[in-house]
């Protein structure tokens, strides 16, 4: 059954495709002159509503005289043809078309009528773009000959694709686990940990949010069954709620020697954590030390004087004793088991707390340095699992309750959940539903039916009905049903009505809210954004453009920031994949790992929310840090946890090349890697990933059984001597080599791991000779069309949720074109984006009436009221 | 409290060798509870497991140097020597290039095809989803029966913090082995606390239990209600997202009603594990033990357990390797490196030793757990230095209720991996004509 669906799911695919014609209306209403003579589109006839007005919108048809080219096509292709033959067909042609794996023909591919070859071309401008091709050491064509032809064949495609593309094909889009999480703090001001509740999405095209990579199953569909039953419960709180323990683990790689950003200062180590407690009640609030390997308790023995143990609640000290010391001393040596009863009851305070989520900080108070007895050669040491000594620093953290509850005061998500509050029996059902409409117009992201209250009042008033059942049993299971729809879990958009099926028309006010509020801030939109939708000014002049702005400035919009420098520079990885060898960096630890991050994510920030030159990105003078990562780096005069903005005086430094996350993100444990570099640069800056690795590719090593190898380089040197390594090696390792002067975990260095001399020079695939991060820079940043594509393909790509194909490519060109006179500028790119067909609009794929009852016909009867 | 955390002992992450067992005294408190469970003689289930090994293993440490009974086992298989009567290994098979380096290899371990379709730059924006349905669940269809759980999908860690390593291919195929049919695979979860609340219900007393899975059931029917209406107003690719979504909401339902049946029977009140384990040790245990509690709950008679993804940065400190498993594969023939690589499988054949004991001293009506099952070890390429595709691990153990003969290292000859799959589904009781690129059945 599922094949035959799935068949014809591909089938309308296709026939769609057919008729993408239709979407010329929009082109065909501004330029007459670029509109196909052979298929007369209809205007959508519908109620929706205008296109966008704000500022300039970008368009896809090729800048002007369309039709005085078209005449000179015929010529100009052959004459490319002809010079494609002499410098690019004696490899890509039908025979060998190399490279092996992802054989380009270019014999074959038409210059006279591209669209069926766009992909090919797509490819060859991308390599042409960058000059990666032809390779070093072949004919080249001068550098007018490529301006002329990369020029020729951009506006060429563009041209093509008039009439014949779609602005966008969008299906039913599922929230991915961020978008969740997300939501529900929006909705109802609580902070989950979703990674404990959801599995992980699949991905796509580079990243999580992608529509056709978030397919469901039976476990997501049973997580979200749990997750909706769990967080109504913790929105509404629950003084029945059974005592239990939570436990919050803190790395052992994380260093607990100095102040933790988010406690209060003068405090030491510790973690903080976002707890929601269930109740007005008395908790039991606990730390418990790190262990040594016998068992002991670290930082109780050999310490003269005690450390003072801190609890905080919202930044208040709730609780403090006292750990170590003399006395401690000699009840850990004598029996641990003792000790650790001791300790550990000691270290447990009962606070009473209200309801709601609160900051729970677990600290030490910092002592003068010279009572620390502390010696510290390396920040590692002190997670040094053998030493029981030194400073006493938390495994773990917890909260165990509630015991005597006193009710439910209020809490945030009580606040924001109860919009009203029922003062009689009469009342209920009235605020119920009250409650409920406000609740399902935010989650579900636009106005609300009937129908869509009726379904959790029915869960209402089934709690509410049964023994012991309250108001707050009854929200609580509304709201679960209201987290558990299909309309919360989806992002649904419709047809207009009366739109032909092919024809492309802009979405709705409303739908354009979400397409906005989940690309800006993964998320819902809010009132502001929503009321505007409703009322239809969305696209009123002006409005789009400073609704954009007011995001893009607000707190939420680190979704963006994080979300896609998680995943395009691939910072999501550090955790899982920087692990430094401990003997070799022994002052590597969670604290640098954590701050590599949030460097790179304050950067991009700044660029974005600035509107600061896209290039700044590879060139900027500045970035930003703490005391720890200042240090790391050899930056003078940084002090405290806190991040800001410093200049950097070393050139070498500048921008995200000079950048721990991507220096340790592209190494081994023991080693840097200039393949790894080399293969991170091309993809991720020139937009020319190398080809992945062939299958059962003779070994390098089995060459050089003679003599080993000295360095990295000599053994990539070697590999470079064997053709068929050679293919891709000689492309991928310079821009690597050039970066060997950073460590694998970013800090500057003038001889390798092994005491080597490092040399630093190559030839880039272009030609350009480099000796270093400066002109490795320089050479990206000479093409800066180049990297401003990259970057919004990329960023497209996030922002539709799906692939951005050849067909989208005229709108990638034009925003690049547009946003070349500023330089370049990120949070305009991001705006031209928003204002592009593909973000604006979306194509009816076929006729809404179904054509087949089959998966109705296998439901059971399901009676709701 | 609503998500309970309960920690395991500090002990595990100290150790400095592997293979000393470590008890879970949350798990094992279950047992009492799980034995009215076991079924009598008349009646005993089947039960598949699969597990796989990213990155390969050389062969040389592996594969027995002679053919047929009493061989002697290599250094990386030694830790098995304890079952041999009920072990066969075999050799000289190809496995499928199945289009990608690496996630080739995993994604076509259990159908012997792996991903159907080319990669994203074909212009395919919607990333199409394409497999073919998998040994394990082929299987599930002939075993399954009435336990709750059709078959588990675990594993140790998935895409979710290995961005950009997809290989142009959907990650999907990183975070699956398992297919329930060629368009909706089977992703892994890695949360062992997920995994026991899937096996076992909510924590809390039999009646808070009882009342959260009536509430998911009501709510499953007044979504499935919703869906259908939602449906029926969109156009036909919307439809068939949705499609996919109302049968994976059937399965929960069916699923929920058989757990409904099961739920007077699990008496006390377990504890769950914690989440994610920081050791990976703890990981690797807590799983295994888990698939142990499957089966001898008969809460699930199949499963599949991704040790790794392919191409899995996997640190394996823990037992003094400091390189990643990645990049230890790819060993460069370096002595020292290729010792490192046979350490790293050898750790992994112990903890597979371990569940085996497990299985083995569990009773399970005339014999043990084992003589029931049939599990199945191994990986898509053998020398992961060359992405090697040719003579791949594959050891099965369990007596597959005296279907298998064991003692024995059978030569394939260059067959196709399919054919050993086809093999085991007819040894399950699963008959298939034909698996990926089969050519006919293995002769166990």
């Amino acid at each position: 059954m599922n094949f035959v669906r799935r068949q014809r799911f591909g089938k309308v695919l296709v026939s769609a495709a057919l008729v993408w014609v239709g979407a010329a209306v929009l082109w065909a209403q501004s330029t007459p002159a670029s509109r196909p003579q052979t298929a007369p589109a209809p205007r959508a006839s519908s109620p929706a509503p205008a296109q966008p007005q704000s500022s300039s919108p970008v368009r896809t048809q090729p800048a002007s005289t369309a039709n005085t080219q078209a005449a000179a096509v015929p010529d100009q292709a052959a004459k490319y043809q002809a010079w494609l033959k002499q410098y690019c067909i004696s490899c890509h042609n039908s025979r060998t078309a190399s490279p092996a794996n992802e054989p380009v023909n270019l014999e074959t591919a038409s210059l006279t009528n591209l669209v069926p070859h766009a992909a090919t071309w797509e490819r060859v401008l991308r390599k042409l773009s960058v000059r990666a091709m032809p390779p070093q050491g072949m004919p080249h064509p001068t550098e007018a000959e490529y301006t002329g032809f990369t020029t020729w064949l951009a506006s060429s495609l563009d041209r093509a694709w008039v009439g014949k593309s779609t602005p966008g094909r969008y299906v039913v889009h599922r929230l991915n686990r961020t978008e969740y999480a997300n939501a529900i703090r929006d909705l109802l001001a609580l902070e989950i940990d979703v990674t404990e509740l959801l599995p992980s999405d699949g991905a796509n095209f580079g990243f999580d949010n992608i529509a056709s990579a978030l397919g469901t199953s039976p476990l997501l569909l049973e997580r979200y069954l749990t997750a909706a039953q769990r967080i109504s419960t913790m929105a509404v709180g629950d003084p029945n709620v059974r005592p239990g323990t939570t436990e919050y683990p803190i790395s052992r790689e994380f260093s607990q020697n100095a102040h933790i950003e988010g406690l209060p200062l003068g405090t030491r180590g510790g973690t903080v954590v976002n707890h929601v407690f269930p109740a007005d009640a008395e908790y039991k609030l606990f730390g418990r030390l790190v262990r040594g390997v016998e068992e002991g308790y670290a930082g109780v023995e050999s310490n003269e004087t005690p450390d003072t143990f801190v609890i905080t609640i919202d930044g208040e000290e709730v609780f403090t004793a006292e750990v170590g010391g003399q006395k401690d001393h000699e009840i850990q040596s004598k029996d641990m088991n003792e000790a650790k009863a001791l300790v550990d009851a000691r270290m447990t305070g009962k606070v009473f707390v209200t309801a709601g989520p609160h900051e729970v900080g677990y600290t030490w108070k910092e002592r003068p340095a010279r009572r620390q007895d502390v010696w510290l050669p390396a920040q590692r040491d002190s997670q040094e699992v053998h030493m029981i000594g030194g400073l006493a620093r938390l495994k773990t953290v917890g909260v165990e309750g509630p015991y005597e509850v006193k009710g439910i005061s209020s809490s945030p998500s009580r606040d924001r959940l109860f919009v009203c509050k029922p003062t009689s029996a009469a009342d209920e059902s009235a605020c119920a539903e009250k409650i409920f409409t406000n609740l399902a117009r935010r989650a579900y992201r636009r106005p609300v039916n009937a129908a869509d209250v009726e379904a959790p009042m029915t869960f209402y008033k089934q709690a509410r009905a049964e023994e012991n059942g309250s108001f707050d049993a009854g929200i609580r299971a509304g709201v679960a049903r209201i987290l558990a729809s299909p309309s919360f879990l989806y992002r649904v958009e419709r047809d207009a009505v009366g739109v032909r099926a092919g024809t492309a028309h802009p979405v709705s006010d409303v739908e354009l809210a979400s397409r906005l509020s989940f690309f800006l801030w993964s998320s819902i939109p809010d009132q502001t954004l929503m009321n505007l939708a409703v009322a239809g000014r969305l696209r009123q002049p002006g409005v789009l453009a400073a609704q954009v702005k007011r995001m893009i400035a607000d707190e939420r919009a680190d979704a963006i920031i994080n979300n896609f420098t998680g995943q395009w520079l691939q910072l999501r990885n550090l955790e899982s994949k920087v692990a430094p060898d401990i003997l070799m960096f022994p002052d590597f630890d969670d604290n640098i790992r954590k701050a590599f991050r949030r460097e790179t994510e304050l950067f991009f920030g700044y660029i974005l929310r600035e509107n600061r030159s896209a290039m700044e990105l590879l060139s900027a003078d500045y970035t930003f840090v703490n005391e720890r990562l200042a240090k790391h780096y050899g930056i003078p005069g940084v002090y405290g946890s806190r991040f800001r903005q410093v200049k950097i005086a070393d050139p070498n430094r500048r921008g995200l090349l000079g950048q721990g996350s991507i220096l340790s993100l592209t190494s081994v444990a023991t080693r840097t890697s200039p393949v790894f570099r080399g293969k991170f640069i091309l993809t991720t800056f020139l937009n020319t990933p190398p080809p992945p690795p062939l299958p059962n590719v003779p070994t390098l090593e089995e060459s050089n059984k003679d003599a080993a190898p000295k360095t990295v380089r000599e053994q990539l040197e070697r590999h470079r001597n064997n053709p068929v390594c050679a293919s891709c090696h000689r492309i991928i390792d310079p821009a690597g080599f050039a970066l060997e002067k950073f460590n694998s975990v970013g800090q500057w260095r003038e001889v390798t791991e092994t005491g080597a001399a490092i040399d630093t020079g190559g030839v880039l695939a272009d030609g350009s000779k480099v000796d270093g991060p400066i002109a490795l820079r320089n050479a990206i940043l000479s093409r800066p069309e180049a990297l401003a594509t990259v970057l919004t393909e990329r960023l497209m790509t996030y922002a539709l949720g799906r692939g951005v194909e050849p067909a989208d490519m005229p709108v990638v060109r034009s925003i690049v074109k547009k946003s070349a006179p500023t330089n370049y500028r990120l949070s305009s790119i991001v705006m031209s984006i928003i204002e592009s067909e593909p973000f604006q609009m979306r194509t009816r794929l076929e006729s809404a009436e179904p054509t087949t009852r089959v998966a109705q016909s296998q439901e059971r009867p399901v009676s709701v009221p | 409290m609503i998500i309970t955390k309960k920690h395991l002992s500090r002990r595990t992450f100290l150790r400095g060798t592997f293979g000393a067992a470590m008890a879970l005294p949350m798990l094992d408190a279950m047992v009492p509870a799980l034995t009215a469970q076991t079924r009598t003689a008349a009646k005993t289930p089947f039960r598949f497991g699969a597990i796989y090994m990213p990155n390969g293993v050389y062969p040389d440490t592996w594969h027995p140097a002679t053919v047929g009974s009493d061989f002697e086992f290599k250094p990386v298989m030694q830790p098995l020597e304890g079952f041999r009567d009920q072990l066969v290994t075999v050799s000289k098979m190809k496995a499928p290039w199945g289009e990608s380096v690496h996630l080739g290899a995993s994604s076509a371990f259990l159908n012997g095809t792996g991903p159907v379709g080319a990669r994203d730059g074909s212009g395919d924006a919607f990333g199409k989803l394409e497999s073919k349905k998998t040994l394990d669940q082929f299987i599930a269809d002939a075993v399954a029966d009435d336990t709750p759980l059709r078959s588990i999908e675990v594993g140790t860690e998935d895409m979710g913090t290995a961005v950009g390593a997809c290989d142009g291919f959907p990650c999907t195929f990183f975070n699956a082995l398992s297919w329930r049919d060629d368009f909706s695979p089977l992703p892994i979860g890695i949360n062992p606390r997920v995994t026991f609340e899937r096996m076992f219900g909510e924590t809390g007393s039999k009646e808070q239990r009882t009342a959260r899975l009536k509430e998911k059931q009501s709510l499953l029917d007044s979504v499935m209600a919703e869906t259908s209406k939602l449906r029926s107003t969109l156009g036909a690719p919307d439809r068939a997202i949705l499609d996919e979504y109302l049968s994976n909401i059937r399965q929960v339902e069916q699923q929920l009603d058989r757990m409904e049946t099961r739920l007077g029977t699990i008496t006390g009140t377990p504890e769950a594990p914690i989440g994610l384990p920081e050791a990976f040790d703890d990981h690797m245990t807590i799983t295994y033990d888990l698939m142990h509690l499957a089966f001898q709950g008969d809460i699930s008679r199949v499963f599949t357990f991704m040790i790794g993804h392919e191409a899995s940065d996997r640190g394996y400190a823990h037992i003094g390797i400091p390189e990643t498993h990645h990049s230890i594969s790819h060993h460069g023939n370096d002595a020292e490196k290729l010792a490192k690589y046979a350490k790293l499988c050898t750790y992994q054949i112990v903890k597979f030793s371990e569940f085996l004991d497990k299985l083995k001293a569990t009773k399970d009506a005339d014999g043990n757990l084992l003589d029931h099952s049939l599990l199945y070890w191994g990986s898509g390429m053998s020398n992961g230095n060359q992405h090697d595709r040719s003579n791949p691990p594959a050891v099965l153990v369990g007596g597959a209720q005296g279907r298998m003969k064991g003692n024995r290292h059978i030569e394939a000859k260059e067959a196709p991996t399919a054919n050993l799959l086809l093999a085991m589904a007819h040894l399950s009781g699963a008959e298939i004509e034909k698996l990926g690129a089969s050519t006919g059945r293995l002769d166990l």
